[in-house]
């Protein structure tokens, strides 16, 4: 009865009323603070995983290059801030493994909406649908799949997936690892990577890995950063814009790369500087797609690694 | 396909009794189910090759000239863009390979409608070697081509030779058996099945390696196939016509398509886009001329990459 409120203002306010009054006051203000309190929990941790591939991962790949012909010269990255006001939801991970036929995907939202699951290597058209409601920034998004996709990413081992969310008119891609497992992380191996702090405190910059490869081949590489924050989960920045990176193309030798190669030592590409703005708590780590141009060519996408100097490897930059 | 006059049960049963009309009924059903039966499209024709498609159009003939002394060729650039027709029309081979049983040959064609067949094979015969015609059921036939003694013994003594036919106006190649022969391929390049998308194939160039070293004339193609159409093929140039493309053979490789920075990027076709829903099978082919001080020529097909794992002989568009 004390939740009555409207028969409540209908009444005398008599002391006892009063009291109940208080006392709703109370509880309801209690109530907003446990829930702004979860919120903020969660606005403030530390990603529950990792980004997963970039957007478009393992697709949009530029044509083989022309026989015989040298890659031409690369502009570096241009200088960025990371946007933080996004559209649509984020994961809080970017490999998921399946949970009996179920694959259960966690997101930062702002509203609920409905979420599409295709397997392009698998099956074509969408494989898992599903609608999902949001409260407290934080959803679960639990896409049902048929026993023969399920089966099919199981003996896979891991796969490449999209999930598209449609929320309130729009539709944004993600790309997502699947497996029987979330399927673990691999890294370039290099000492290149992204320098957290640099040039300035709330930049970064990133220096492509200097790809070895025997026979040398000519390589496509798309270079990404993935951003992190409490509020938005896992958002994608590539060299022309959120959701959006181009191919640059090289020659991978036994030596590194022969483009980079100068008579003072080695010039990798780079893009910087990459700017932060504070007070968000944002993660942020790079990826590289690579293409390596053999008479049969092979796709690899790997996460570089982070720090403040490059041999104090983090997963992750962080700016509080 | 006329209708059968027994769907028209409407009219007939404001006259007849109840029995009558479900024995009308059944009568209907039945015959339906036989129509349909007739009419069914020929099972063959959405399934997958029963065999290779053999040499390409014109293989061994239309060889560009032998190089002026000192030639050194370019790289060149990648083959143009190019789409499988998914609308073709005439007869088509079900199979470019074609085997001698004792003196008779057997051709097997997807077709529309009855036609003739004459067959060529100049290392045999000059002129017609054989003529035969086909009636054409169920979008398939086959003619049955009789050789002379003579013909017939001297493929023996050769093994395969080369042959053309004549068929719906057009003049595919097949290669003529003595007896059956494993497929040549090339030990590498290919057909990429789906990197590039799952419906856009692109071929890459096997990468010649000879000794000593010398100047090549390459010509590429795809053959696809669907149950519809049999064996098709597409060129640089277009349906039934492709170009030579003239490299360096030697012993590490074709010397054009190594890089400055030491890198081998051979020739690729690409992108060659196929209409999903054609059931089509697609295969790469090479055709070679070794300019040595005797030429050599020489075709083979190559293997179709099916992923990033597994070889096969076709890639397949559903």
């Amino acid at each position: 009865m004390l939740f009555r409120t409207g028969q409540l203002h209908r009444c005398s306010y008599s002391a006892g009323v009063r009291r109940a009054i208080s006392l709703t006051a109370a509880l309801m203000l209690t109530l907003a603070m446990f829930a702004t309190d979860a919120g903020l929990a969660h606005a403030a941790g530390v990603p529950s995983g990792l980004p997963g591939p970039p957007p478009g991962a393992g697709t949009g790949f530029p044509l083989p290059p022309a026989p015989g012909q040298a890659p031409p010269s690369q502009p570096p990255g241009a200088p960025v801030t990371i946007p933080l006001g996004t559209s649509g939801p984020g994961l809080l991970s970017g490999s998921a493994g399946l949970s009996g036929r179920r694959l259960n995907l966690r997101i930062a939202c702002d509203a609920g909406g409905h979420a599409t699951l295709s397997v392009p290597a698998l099956a074509s058209g969408t494989v898992a649908q599903a609608r999902y409601k949001c409260a407290g920034g934080r959803s679960t998004v639990s896409l049902p799949l048929g026993k023969r996709i399920a089966q099919q990413i199981t003996s896979t081992g891991s796969v490449l997936a999209r999930v598209a969310f449609t929320q309130g008119g729009a539709t944004e891609s993600q790309s997502v690892t699947v497996g029987p497992r979330p399927p673990s992380a691999a890294y370039w191996t290099s000492v290149f990577g992204l320098r957290c702090g640099a040039p300035g405190s709330n930049q970064a910059d990133l220096t492509a890995p200097n790809f070895t490869v025997t026979p040398p081949t000519t390589i496509d590489v798309r270079p990404w950063l993935a951003w992190y924050t409490g509020a938005t989960g896992w958002h994608w920045l590539g060299t022309e814009g959120p959701n959006a990176s181009r191919w640059y193309r090289w020659t991978a030798a036994p030596g590194g790369v022969a483009e980079w190669s100068t008579p003072s030592g080695i010039n990798p590409w780079a893009w910087t500087p990459i700017t932060v703005n504070p007070g968000h708590g944002t993660y942020v780590i790079a990826v590289f797609e690579a293409i390596y141009w053999y008479s049969h060519p092979e796709y690899v996408w790997e996460y570089v690694h982070s720090g403040v100097t490059p041999y104090a490897n983090t997963t992750y930059c962080v700016y509080s | 396909m006329p209708t059968p006059r027994t769907v028209c049960t409407a009219s007939l049963a404001r006259n007849h009794s109840v029995a009558a009309l479900g024995r009308i009924l059944r009568l209907a059903v039945v015959t339906a189910l036989v129509v349909a039966f007739l009419c069914r499209p020929a099972a063959a024709a959405s399934g997958a090759p029963a065999s290779l498609p053999g040499p390409p159009p014109g293989a061994g003939t239309g060889f560009p000239a032998a190089p002026s002394p000192g030639t050194v060729p370019t790289a060149g650039g990648v083959g143009p863009a190019a789409s499988l027709p998914s609308g073709v029309s005439g007869p088509g081979l079900l199979s470019g390979i074609v085997q001698l049983q004792g003196r008779k040959l057997t051709l097997a064609i997807a077709c529309s409608a009855g036609g003739a067949v004459s067959l060529t094979a100049p290392a045999l015969h000059s002129g017609v070697l054989a003529r035969g015609g086909y009636v054409c059921r169920r979008r398939r036939a086959s003619v049955q081509l009789s050789l002379s003694g003579a013909a017939a013994g001297r493929l023996r003594a050769l093994g395969s030779t080369l042959a053309s036919v004549t068929l719906g106006g057009q003049h595919p190649s097949i290669m003529l058996e003595a007896s059956s022969a494993p497929p040549s391929d090339w030990s590498d390049g290919g057909l990429e099945c789906s990197f590039l998308g799952p419906y856009e194939p692109y071929l890459v160039a096997p990468n010649f390696t000879v000794s000593p070293a010398v100047v090549i004339d390459v010509r590429p193609w795809v053959a696809w196939y669907t149950g519809a159409n049999g064996w098709r093929w597409l060129g640089t140039s277009g349906v039934n016509s492709s170009t030579w493309y003239r490299w360096t053979a030697t012993p590490t490789g074709v010397a054009q398509w190594v890089t400055p920075t030491g890198a081998l990027n051979p020739w690729t076709w690409a992108p060659i886009s196929v209409s999903p829903g054609q059931h089509a099978s697609a295969i790469g082919v090479f055709e070679v001329i070794y300019w040595y001080a005797h030429p050599r020529y020489k075709w083979a097909y190559t293997r179709s990459r099916l992923n990033a794992s597994a070889l096969g002989a076709y890639c397949m568009y559903p």
